[in-house]
């Protein structure tokens, strides 16, 4: 038996220092092969991506600006700490049973920390936010997350309600909440409109097949960049994925531009398509952030103990925004 | 003395051409910053340029014009950098073209561009060669493929009259 408790150890300082986070564990989707042994576009194991995983990041570099001038790729480092994998493979999303494509920590999995949030949607009151063609809907706030009273219309009835407003996210590239119901309450989409407000500027991720958790909160952590339309994405459920796939509406461009207005600066709608099945169906929602990532990439494994993994990172990515404001 | 911009003309013609021969791809007149590279990449470099031929007198004509001015024969070279990473795909006849099929792709129909290049008419193109694609080749670190081919041209250097 392990002497050291790393999970409850990532806890507790996760209440004294900003140091022990939650990230999001990523693997990228691994293709298939044509008969000359070169990928093709069929995807043959899906993305792994799972939120919430707990680590202390012990950072060596977080930006080097000299290297990204110099021409490198790589801008930061840092030694990443994770549960034994025993204990990492008991968390719910990397579940054996359904999960069985995780079996350890491998070369170029990717760990997405918060670099800043961008703009937090507010769920600490219900200011902002509409019922769209939930008619009956209602909303209500303990000061932390939002709960939305599907308005009690019968069996089997959908709708949207959305949050409206004109606040910039144009460095945000990763939209996460958590999310859970009351009842069995279908969780079919959600979209964005930034710029405009009809949906030739949405960008709308459809989910296969999802009830929404009625115990604990789903953790939910989408992509919301470029590329992201071609690529899709994936919601984990106790170690089951859901896949995600994404569409843009005509006039919707990744790239500023204040001649035509077709930017994504100003999110205007956070819209989310629920159907309940009784009148007492509710939903609620919290946490709800557009934020700006941190990709470190596992380069080595220092450490792989009993106790712990000490995974050696690098992060790779990061225009610079003031550069992405400037030219798109 | 004409105001002439003959270099950055030609280097614009052929990054124009390939721009409009190759939509899926990124063309670069300079290597891109690493964090704002994207890819497939074509990457035209120049890399030397000097008067390549004088002739008696320092006179040249231009074009059907009987008109001699002062000029001469200028020579350019440039390296013509194509690089696909692990994720890259464009769309070929149906099939999604990826990594070392793509850079295959590449460098034929690059190599046809080049070769079937229409300059505009303000530039007198004497000569043209395209050499053969080198360091063809996968980068496992970057996971990157890539190959680089030279190309050199001469145009006449009319400096008016």
């Amino acid at each position: 038996m392990p002497t050291l408790n790393m999970s409850r150890i990532l806890r507790n300082l996760g209440y004294r220092t900003g140091q022990s986070r939650k990230m999001t564990y990523y693997r990228y989707p691994i293709y298939g092969r044509d008969n000359y042994g070169v990928e093709n576009d069929s995807i043959k194991v899906n993305e792994i991506l799972i939120p919430n995983v707990q680590g202390y990041v012990r950072t060596q570099t977080t930006k080097n600006f000299t290297i990204i001038k110099g021409g490198g790729n790589i801008v930061g480092a840092a030694n990443i700490y994770l549960p034994r994998l025993e204990t990492l493979k008991n968390f719910p999303n990397f579940d054996q049973d359904n999960n069985v494509f995780f079996n350890e920590v491998e070369g170029w999995d990717v760990l997405y920390d918060v670099d800043r949030i961008v703009y937090p949607v507010v769920t600490s009151g219900t200011s902002d936010w509409y019922t769209g063609t939930l008619s009956g809907g209602s909303f209500t706030s303990d000061g932390e997350a939002l709960t939305i009273d599907l308005g009690g219309l019968g069996a089997n009835y959908s709708g949207t309600v959305f949050h409206s407003g004109t606040n910039n996210v144009l460095e945000a590239n990763r939209l996460k909440f958590q999310i859970k119901a009351s009842g069995a309450v279908d969780f079919p989409s959600f979209k964005l409109t930034t710029s405009g407000t009809s949906s030739d500027f949405d960008i709308t991720y459809t989910i296969d097949g999802l009830t929404l958790p009625t115990d604990d909160y789903l953790s939910v952590d989408v992509p919301f960049v470029s590329g992201v339309v071609a690529d899709n994405s994936s919601i984990y459920m106790s170690g089951t994925r859901y896949p995600i796939t994404v569409t843009s509406g005509s006039k919707y461009a990744w790239t500023y531009s204040g001649a035509n207005d077709y930017y994504i600066n100003n999110l205007r709608m956070l819209t989310l398509d629920v159907s309940g099945s009784s009148a007492n169906d509710n939903v609620t929602l919290k946490n709800v952030n557009f934020y700006k990532e941190i990709e470190w990439s596992v380069h080595s494994v220092k450490d792989y103990t009993d106790e712990y993994m000490c995974l050696e990172c690098v992060r790779t990515v990061g225009k610079r925004q003031s550069i992405r404001r400037a030219y798109g | 003395m004409a105001n002439n911009d003959y270099i950055n003309d030609t280097e614009r013609a052929i990054i124009d051409k390939l721009r409009l021969d190759f939509p899926d791809c990124h063309i670069y007149g300079q290597f891109p910053q690493a964090v704002d590279a994207t890819w497939p990449a074509i990457i035209v470099q120049l890399i030397a340029s000097g008067t390549e031929e004088k002739f008696m007198g320092n006179k040249v004509t231009f074009g059907t014009s009987n008109t001699m001015t002062t000029g001469e024969i200028y020579g350019m070279m440039f390296k013509i950098h194509l690089l696909v990473d692990i994720d890259s795909s464009i769309t070929v006849d149906g099939t999604g073209y990826k990594q070392r099929r793509l850079l295959n792709y590449l460098m034929l129909n690059v190599a046809n561009t080049i070769t079937d290049l229409a300059f505009p008419s303000n530039l007198e193109i004497i000569e043209r060669h395209l050499r053969n694609w080198q360091e063809v080749g996968y980068d496992p670190l970057g996971e990157l493929w890539g190959a680089t081919a030279t190309y050199m041209l001469s145009f006449e250097n009319y400096r008016g009259v």
